[in-house]
């Protein structure tokens, strides 16, 4: 084992399994709370609810072993978390989804825009993630790769995905 | 000999002439084209073409292409599919060794002796040998899917639903023990998946389950957003995160072809690799990742000078390689006959075909010969366009790759989301993809490696559907899981699995084989 492990001495011993153990385990506990209304077995049927619980019951099981196990064995640290690529792809990646097509979030209606727009700005963003990002070359390939995408997919295979937004087609 | 004789049929299949208008609409110019070989050829090169981009394995790039193949007939588009995973798996291996970055899990032993061969400029002769050992491979695992598949649809025409679920249960323990890294955090991502798997409307109620509101999860979580979330999207953020770790080999790659000594130090990795890959691909459990560590073992073992290893023998690039498509094949004689996919990528050619209208299981071999053998002679005719169309192409590649990441990777996210937007024309799924990817980043940065998950997921719903059924007919006992001779022995043998992966000594092992 490396030096990037955890504490030999200390109450914690793999932080990692401490971390991704609890997280777990509050995620099952949020499933099960949305399960837990569900119809169970009813004679020898299975209900709706039973196979859903017994899953969640699982997950349940081994993310409360893994977060013991926290304290027993030795496992590697936490490691450094960048905030800078996450969020700048999850930018891309969410506006790509809001307006393809528009979505309708409820409170507002993001309108659509086609693969056009919304491609070249989900590259644009998506390059942004990284440090060395420069915006001449970045647009140039964005409008680039966007050209491209429009050809490929929506020209030579026919795909039914908007291209222009509404207003311009 | 029987199947011989349906390989051949299969063979017509692929070589099937069909009147093609050139001109749509005139009705002037019809000529007879090769139509299902040109769809194999296409599939085989675009395939490679984005199996290349660094971090894009086969079920990132099968997801990404699955659309282009909706308007063909099933048959057609099931020749194109296979081709674009040989492809995807070749261009991994050939990224793996050019820029000792994998594509994806098995193609990681080649980047140990393929990239420092590629340095000491044998770059092109290592290339020509995984092809080579792929073509071997390739063809020796065809064969023995056509042997193979007739037994065993009518061995797995006698399952009953209880047989089902042990046998499922099987590979789940076959997933965890086969999976990187810690075994309880391969048990949790199990569960996890699982869990993701029921989510959905209940098929005998009109229940949502998980839901939590969203009309758009009514139909459950779709594949591709969470393959290509968890896998692709995650994999990309940790690209991102260490651009330096990219090493694309300088100067030309020359000298294709291998040396006679080449060839004489690689005959015997390919044979051995061929038939270790083959029995591992057949397993349950993404038994195919297996292949390429356990030829690579081997390989060091047998070698009179074992040091060689990791500074370009080339043995270590024949066995793997080999041991690699072989278990890509073998992985489709479950999938095919069972109904039953044993990794992620099986998954999602099982949703492929259910998109085409196309149920796997022991049924279809009956039911539609045509496609059934027509796509496993394609599979030997995707492979020999490998060996001939990519070894011209490898400059290509390498200018690929020689692309900076920065440009690289926001043109492979668009081609995602398009791919995933493309699958159901749903944009919800883009979002979805969005959460799995940063869920998925946010798991494999504490040490949970996604491919148990994924099986899982697909595992889970066909798991529940079996266990009920199960349950209904044996009026709520338990007792058809034991009673039942062919489901006690599969009981058995995940019970004993299971435990052999928690004994100290065998963990240890485990530990050591996934270092290597």
């Amino acid at each position: 084992m490396s030096n990037s492990d955890g504490n030999a001495n200390g109450l914690v011993k793999s932080p990692q399994n401490l971390v991704g153990g609890l997280a777990l385990l509050i995620f099952a506990g949020i499933c099960y709370w949305a399960v837990a209304d569900l119809r169970g077995m009813k004679g020898s049927n299975f209900g709706p609810g039973t196979v859903p619980r017994l899953y969640v019951a699982i997950l349940a099981i081994f993310s409360l072993l893994l977060t013991l196990s926290a304290f027993t064995t030795r496992g590697p640290k936490l490691e450094r978390m960048p905030w800078r690529a996450p969020f700048f792809i999850m930018a891309a990646v969410t506006f790509f989804g809001l307006t393809i097509r528009g979505f309708d979030l409820g409170i507002v209606k993001v309108p659509g825009l086609g693969l056009a727009i919304s491609g070249f700005v989900t590259v644009m963003l998506a390059g942004a993630a990284m440090e060395d990002f420069r915006l001449g070359e970045g647009l140039l390939f964005a409008l680039a790769i966007t050209t491209f995408c429009v050809l490929l997919f929506s020209v030579a295979l026919g795909q039914p995905i908007p291209v222009y937004p509404p207003f311009l087609r | 000999m029987d199947f011989l004789t349906q390989l051949a049929g299969g063979f017509a299949v692929v070589f099937k002439l069909v009147p093609i208008d050139i001109l749509p609409g005139a009705g002037t110019l019809i000529i007879p084209l090769p139509v299902n070989i040109l769809l194999c050829l296409i599939g085989t090169l675009i395939g490679t073409l984005i199996g290349v981009l660094p971090g894009v394995g086969p079920i990132a790039t099968i997801a990404m292409l699955l659309p282009i193949t909706y308007k063909l007939d099933p048959t057609g588009a099931l020749i194109m599919l296979a081709g674009i995973y040989y492809g995807a798996q070749y261009g991994g291996s050939t990224t793996a060794i050019l820029v000792n970055m994998p594509g994806e899990a098995t193609s990681v032993v080649t980047t140990l002796d393929g990239h420092q061969m590629a340095k000491q400029g044998r770059g092109g002769r290592a290339l020509a040998i995984a092809a080579i050992g792929s073509f071997i491979a390739g063809s020796f695992a065809t064969l023995l899917i056509a042997a193979l598949a007739k037994p065993l649809s009518a061995w797995a025409l006698q399952f009953w639903q209880a047989d089902y679920v042990s046998l499922m249960i099987m590979g789940l323990v076959f997933a965890v023990a086969l999976a990187r890294g810690s075994v309880l955090k391969a048990l949790v991502m199990i569960s996890l998946g699982l869990v993701l798997a029921s989510v959905g409307t209940d098929v005998d109620s009109v229940d949502t389950r998980l839901t939590f509101g969203f009309v758009e999860l009514a139909d459950g979580i779709e594949f591709a957003a969470l393959a290509m979330g968890a896998v692709g999207f995650a994999e990309i953020l940790r690209n991102v995160e260490n651009p330096e770790k990219r090493d694309v080999v300088q100067g030309k790659v020359t000298g294709l072809f291998p040396t006679a000594e080449d060839l004489r130090q690689s005959a015997g990795p390919i044979a051995r690799g061929t038939i270790v890959g083959s029995v591992l691909g057949i397993l349950p459990g993404n038994g195919a990742v297996l292949g390429p560590f356990a030829s690579y073992t081997i390989e060091k073992r047998l070698a009179k000078d074992p040091s060689r290893f990791g500074h370009g023998a080339i043995e270590g690039v024949a066995g793997p390689e080999s041991a690699n498509n072989a278990g890509a094949q073998t992985s489709f004689i479950p999938m095919l006959t069972l109904g039953i996919p044993p990794n992620a990528v099986m998954a999602i050619m099982i949703g492929a075909m259910t998109i085409h209208g196309i149920v796997p299981g022991p049924q279809i071999i009956e039911k539609q010969p045509q496609l059934f053998w027509g796509m496993i002679a394609s599979m030997w005719v995707g492979n020999l366009m490998l060996l001939i169309i990519n070894l011209p192409l490898i400059g290509l590649w390498v200018r690929l790759l020689k692309v900076p990441y920065r440009l690289l990777f926001p043109a492979i996210l668009l081609f995602c989301c398009i791919g995933v937007y493309s699958v159901a024309n749903q944009p919800f799924d883009v979002l979805l993809t969005g959460v799995f990817g940063l869920a998925g980043y946010l798991l494999l940065k504490h040490g949970f490696e996604p491919a148990p998950m994924l099986i899982a997921f697909v595992l889970g719903k066909l798991l529940e559907e079996n266990l009920r059924q199960a349950m209904t007919m044996s009026r709520g006992t338990w007792n058809v899981f034991y009673e039942r001779p062919l489901s006690l022995s599969f009981l058995i043998i995940a019970a004993v699995l299971l435990i052999l992966t928690f004994l100290p000594a065998i963990r240890k092992k485990r530990e050591e084989a996934f270092a290597e």
